[in-house]
């Protein structure tokens, strides 16, 4: 191990505790600290998921569909058979995960555009289903029972738990021999087909890894808000949310889509709390001026810093694109 | 550029000053901080900024004779719609801005985010919003809870008694597909029985839909007395329009719109349209009307929904307990919360009784109007009516 | 029923033919669509409130004014992105989709208003049939503009160059055509059809800010079973469309809940079974 590599694990494991020990100390003095942490964390499992399947080239727009797969089947499970709450929360993110290989299989000729619009279709055909649906409640919504009898520090941990996994996941998914077939399935699908890649098996898989992280954060949404209505957990807005943050953060690591989560939750709880009313004009603003002038992200801003500080000449490589 | 700067030294120097001249108001006494929760951006943001006038409109007013010697002071938060936001909200009113008094409210999803905190951290909950009664079976225990806004039950129950009322036998319920609707498809059936109307047929739409001729022409074969919309204010220009075009014409068209239009007074098709609200800017009531002409003055604008109105009710009735109280002790505001006795804006009594589940719960009627002539008439309880029902109705 | 379901596609028509437009020619997937129709809307009421200025007649102005508007969108954001990736380009127009929508509220207010014209509740008589001369006047307007459109692509020397363009880009380049001209024109014209039909839900309707995304969602439904890009087959998508809801909503019980889904379900389909589009 380098000294460089020393450093690093060692600054890896700071933060690893820092974020282990800070709920003891928040909960006690800062608890809206607490709360924020919370939704940062299950925005950036959302984001990290996201950008684990938009590595094969698939532009989800069926996030909040998984997400509120999960919500759902959580929230039904517990509350009309009783079952408890972990054990519906991972059989929420199970049907997910099924639902996710369905839709994959189904969806694998689609490329771009038309998987965007063929998975927000998919999406917003689950949310009709359920708001007319007598046994999901219907329109008027669910109340879920708590998880961990609504303590904010456990409930942290977990949720933490599933961001460390997820983080190891994407780690693991980028470091093997899955990063070049992700990328040669999303740079050209045929060539990749061509050179041996198992193109269906990846495509699929990155579906239902996506949808297991997607799905658990939709149950862990539930029983933490204790609220679920088809309106609010299959909302456009969620989708969205998935795939603003990794772009704001940079595409295609791990790194990024945590960035960009973090960058853009603490963002605009400030803008909310100062700007009031405007806010979201600001947000659309900040949202189209990223795309046209920071198109890998913040990742790739400081990317093209340090290559500019190490070889004295700026990058223009253009990421590459599916 | 040396005058630039001249001036910009200037107008730093004014700007101590000014700090340091207030700087000594604040010292006086410190001020009593009510934390508001209330959607200010997102698809209900329209509501939730009437909501913040009407707060606005009760500040001005209490500040002019402090409660406790101590001034008001209100610490606005923006939930967004959204339940993570809202309950983030809270923490920061109580962790940071260390409130004293809850307010606010509209939605039930943010309402139970924040409803889930409140309990594990009590302070005086006076809450505007939220009809579901998941709501109230959550904070059903709590003595602390004070909720203004009638149930989904009480609008239920309002409205089959109004259409009781007018001699109807049988209605048609057209909803639209979200909670707002749906909840009124859970609540009817047992209202209308109970009040001897048969619902003959139950259509839902899409709130926001361009063409509900297929809808209406359903209706029309049905051939009720009443046509019950439950839907939002895009919905009731093309109800009002459309059923002219197919030619429906029931005794009644009753919708219930949280607001209505702005220009709806002046479409000829919306005569004789009936609609049930909590309160309407035509109501005759003496303090209504002083509100309304207080509301203009101060925003130049018509108050368009009952939100600015309840809002209002909302933070007079808290700083009026709060000066009987004679303290900020939970257990004294609580006490002085259950004995409010006003009778304001929205025009009808407002005192807090045991509701089928809750502690406090304020309003539970609503009353009915009528467009007559471009004016919301009033007609419907008799006790308040300021007019008498068209029925049945002239749409043609 | 067969009626209502023609009529209400005018207006569907209409409001995605210009997404037709910028998906065929330019090949940007613009969520911020809705957004134009709204603004649209937003200036028909205008003219109306305080100029008494009828949404008919105000056609040439609104669709001038939303061009405009549109052709500097264009020059200022979508033109740096023609070459980024699909999902730069869709996240782009979705941040001009929120501050558009954002601008609106702050400008006028989330209270929907009415536009009170005289015939707004008039119906005429066709045959054994009564329909509502509103929504015969916008399917009249719907259809000359849809068609005139056709034609312009199909006889004009701009509209050959269009085609040319979408076709092949470097080719044309090479042809003389100046591709980013043709491109400023696309879009500046697939946003005045919008405003257009904004206009024409003025006519009809309400107007608020949030108007938009129905009809965005609405005109993805119908560019993807015309197939992504295919001008011509728009109007029989939205016949499609039109008459597949009116039935759902006439026909199934509680129909208008699930017209939503039939819809959606619709666009699914279509892709996975024939992605190219129905009438392709």
């Amino acid at each position: 191990m380098s000294g460089r590599q020393a450093v690093q694990v060692l600054a890896l494991a700071v933060v690893l505790v820092a974020a282990v020990a800070f709920p003891f100390w928040a909960n006690r003095t800062q608890p809206y600290y607490l709360q924020i942490a919370i939704n940062i964390i299950s925005f950036a499992i959302l984001a990290l998921s996201w950008d684990m399947l938009a590595r094969t080239g698939q532009l989800s727009l069926a996030h909040a569909a998984f997400y509120g797969l999960g919500a759902y089947t959580s929230a039904l499970v517990t509350t009309r058979m009783g079952l408890p709450i972990f054990l519906g929360m991972l059989l929420g993110s199970l049907v997910a995960v099924v639902v996710a290989a369905g839709l994959g299989m189904l969806t694998l000729r689609l490329r771009g555009i038309y998987f965007a619009i063929g998975t927000l279709a998919f999406s917003e055909t689950l949310r009709v289903v359920t708001n007319q649906l007598r046994f999901t409640g219907g329109a008027t919504g669910l109340v879920v029972p708590p998880l961990l009898g609504g303590q904010r520090v456990p409930q942290y941990l977990l949720i933490l738990a599933v961001l460390l996994l997820a983080v190891v996941v994407s780690w693991m998914v980028n470091r093997s021999r899955w990063h070049f077939a992700f990328t040669a399935i999303r740079t050209n699908e045929a060539v990749a087909g061509a050179m041996g890649v198992d193109v269906v098996r990846f495509k699929v898989l990155a579906f239902m890894i996506s949808a297991f992280f997607a799905g658990i954060t939709g149950a862990y949404y539930a029983h933490v808000f204790l609220f679920i209505s088809p309106i609010e957990v299959y909302s456009l807005a969620v989708s969205v949310g998935a795939l603003v943050a990794p772009i704001f953060g940079g595409l295609y690591t791990t790194a990024g889509p945590i960035l960009g989560a973090v960058v853009l939750r603490v963002g605009e709880e400030i803008l909310r709390s100062t700007v009031q009313r405007g806010y979201p004009i600001i947000y659309g603003l900040i949202l189209a001026l990223v795309i046209l002038y920071m198109p890998r992200g913040l990742i790739g801003v400081w990317a093209s810093v340090k290559s500019g500080l190490a070889t004295g000449r700026k990058e223009t490589r253009e990421p590459a694109g599916p | 550029m040396k005058l630039l700067r001249a001036i910009t030294v200037l107008l730093a120097l004014v700007a101590l000053v000014m700090a340091a001249g207030y700087q000594p108001v604040l010292g006086q006494a410190a001020t009593i901080k009510v934390g508001v929760i209330i959607p200010l951006t997102g698809p209900v943001g329209v509501s939730g900024q009437a909501m913040q006038k009407g707060y606005t409109l009760a500040l001005d007013e209490i500040n002019q004779n402090p409660p406790l010697g101590r001034k008001v002071e209100l610490v606005i938060e923006d939930d967004r719609g959204d339940p993570p936001t809202a309950a983030a909200a809270f923490l920061k009113l109580v962790n940071r801005d260390r409130i004293d008094i809850l307010v606010g409210g509209l939605q039930s999803a943010t309402s139970i985010a924040v409803g889930a905190q409140v309990l594990q951290r009590p302070i005086l909950m006076a809450w505007t919003g939220a009809a579901f009664p998941g709501f109230e079976t959550m904070l059903k225990d709590a003595d602390w809870f004070f909720h203004y806004h009638p149930w989904q039950y009480n609008n239920a129950d309002s409205t089959w008694r109004f259409i009781r009322s007018t001699g109807a036998k049988t209605a048609t319920l057209a909803v639209e597909d979200g909670p707002f609707g749906s909840s009124a498809i859970v609540e009817s059936g047992a209202f209308a029985r109970n009040h001897g109307i048969t619902i003959t047929s139950t259509e839902t739409f899409k709130t926001g839909s361009p063409d509900l001729t297929p809808l209406l022409t359903k209706a029309k074969g049905a051939n009720a007395d009443v046509f019950v919309l439950v839907g939002f204010d895009q919905d009731v220009v093309p109800v009002a329009t459309q059923a002219r075009q197919v030619g429906f014409s029931p005794k009644l068209i009753l919708a219930a719109p949280p607001s209505w239009p702005v220009g709806f007074e002046k479409l000829a098709a919306g005569n004789n349209m009936a609609g049930m609200a909590l309160w309407t800017a035509e109501n005759g009531h003496p303090a209504s009307r002083t509100f309304v002409r207080r509301y203009r003055e101060r925003f130049n604008e018509e108050p368009t929904s009952y939100w600015a109105p309840l809002a209002y009710t909302n933070l007079i009735t808290v700083a009026d307990a709060i000066r009987r109280a004679g303290s900020l002790d939970l257990a004294a505001l609580t006490r002085a919360m259950k004995a409010t006795d006003y009778e304001g804006p929205i025009g009808m009594r407002l005192t807090f009784k045991r509701s089928i589940q809750g502690q406090n719960q304020g309003f539970t009627r609503l009353i009915a109007f009528q467009w007559q002539n471009g004016k919301q008439v009033v007609v419907w309880p008799q006790e308040v009516a300021g007019g008498r029902l068209v029925y049945p109705a002239l749409y043609r | 029923m067969l009626i209502f379901g023609v009529l209400r596609s005018g207006l569907y028509s209409l409001a995605s033919v210009g997404l037709a437009l910028s998906v065929g020619v330019i090949g940007i997937v613009n969520f911020a669509h809705g957004e134009f129709l709204m603004l649209g809307a937003y200036m028909g009421y205008w003219l109306f409130a305080s100029y008494g200025v009828d949404p008919l007649a105000a056609i040439p102005l609104g669709a001038a004014g939303i061009f405009l508007i549109g052709s500097l969108t264009y020059r200022s954001a979508i033109q740096r992105v023609l070459r980024a990736p699909e999902l730069n380009q869709m996240l782009l127009t979705f941040g001009i989709s929120i501050f558009l929508q954002n601008l609106a509220i702050i400008l006028w207010t989330g209270d929907p208003r009415v536009a009170t014209v005289s015939y707004k509740a008039t119906a005429v008589s066709l045959g054994p049939f009564t329909v509502g001369l509103p929504q015969l006047l916008v399917f009249a307007v719907a259809m000359t503009l849809t068609l005139s459109l056709y034609a312009v692509l199909g006889r004009t020397r701009i509209g050959k160059a269009m085609r040319a363009v979408a076709q092949n880009r470097l080719g044309a380049s090479l042809l003389g055509i100046e591709v980013d001209r043709v491109y400023l024109l696309a879009f500046g014209l697939s946003t005045a059809l919008a405003g257009t039909a904004g206009l024409m839900i003025t006519l009809q309707l309400s107007v608020s800010p949030f108007i938009g995304l129905l009809y965005t969602l609405k005109a993805f439904a119908i560019i993807v079973i015309a197939g992504l890009g295919n001008i011509n087959g728009v109007i029989y998508a939205s016949l499609v469309l039109g008459l597949s809801e009116a039935f759902v909503e006439f026909y199934v019980p509680q129909g208008g809940g699930w017209a939503e889904g039939v819809f959606f379900l619709l666009i699914l389909l279509v892709l996975l079974v024939r992605p190219q589009g129905l009438f392709k």
